[in-house]
């Protein structure tokens, strides 16, 4: 995980890359800001579990009202 | 989604999502988005929902952050096989990226008109989906002029 920007209300967090295997390296972004959050580029249904579980952990899923841009490729 | 997340994908795509085998449940919560993109409010912050198309899908989206002047680049700037992920030398970085470019993102002209969109947003990083990330105007001004 690696923390792009941070002004306290505002973050922009690059997440692990889920993939495994033969998958493409795909960099999954969040953004967040007062609370809700922004995934690009989730990775469809073999990684979501993992990511799921890093952003409960970030922002926790309570607060979790999310958005996320598909890009509707095998690659999410 | 298990989650009550909204997505947000090209309206061009929406027909062809179905045929993932998803209900009518998930299709429901998607938002079709128009060719020209949107502003979306994300807590307090407008985000810019911007044109990319051609780069390489035909209803293409990138993303634009006001706050961390961040670019999400989606497939355009993706490098394959460098073992860092900030670029600091952009010329050696050039041979990660050639690649993928020309055999996916062959249009010039997509190139072209996407370089005159985004020279009109101050942006201070670019963030592709794969591989490394330009950091600093420097390395954004020297992706923008590559492409252009």
């Amino acid at each position: 995980m690696e923390i792009l920007f941070d002004n306290g209300v505002h973050k922009n967090i690059l997440l692990e890359d889920f993939g495994h295997g033969k998958m493409v390296q795909a960099n999954v972004h969040l953004i967040v800001d007062n609370g809700k959050g922004m995934i690009l580029d989730p990775g469809g249904h073999k990684v979501f579990k993992h990511l799921l579980q890093e952003i409960g952990v970030l922002i926790g899923l309570i607060i979790f009202k999310t958005r996320m841009l598909l890009q509707l490729q095998m690659d999410g | 989604m298990t989650t009550k997340a909204t997505a947000l994908a090209s309206k061009l795509w929406l027909r062809f999502i179905q045929h993932f085998g998803v209900d009518r449940l998930f299709i429901n919560r998607i938002k079709g988005l128009d060719d020209e993109g949107a502003i979306i409010t994300l807590g307090n912050t407008d985000m810019y929902i911007i044109p990319g198309h051609w780069l390489h899908s035909p209803g293409n989206f990138q993303v634009y952050d006001p706050v961390s002047k961040i670019l999400y680049s989606g497939d355009l700037g993706t490098s394959l096989g460098q073992d860092y992920e900030f670029v600091s030398n952009f010329e050696e970085h050039i041979k990660y990226m050639e690649g993928f470019h020309r055999r996916y993102i062959p249009s010039g002209k997509a190139l072209r008109l996407w370089a005159k969109m985004v020279r009109q947003l101050d942006i201070e990083t670019i963030a592709p989906q794969h591989g490394a990330i330009f950091k600093g105007k420097e390395m954004v001004n020297k992706f923008i002029g590559l492409v252009a």
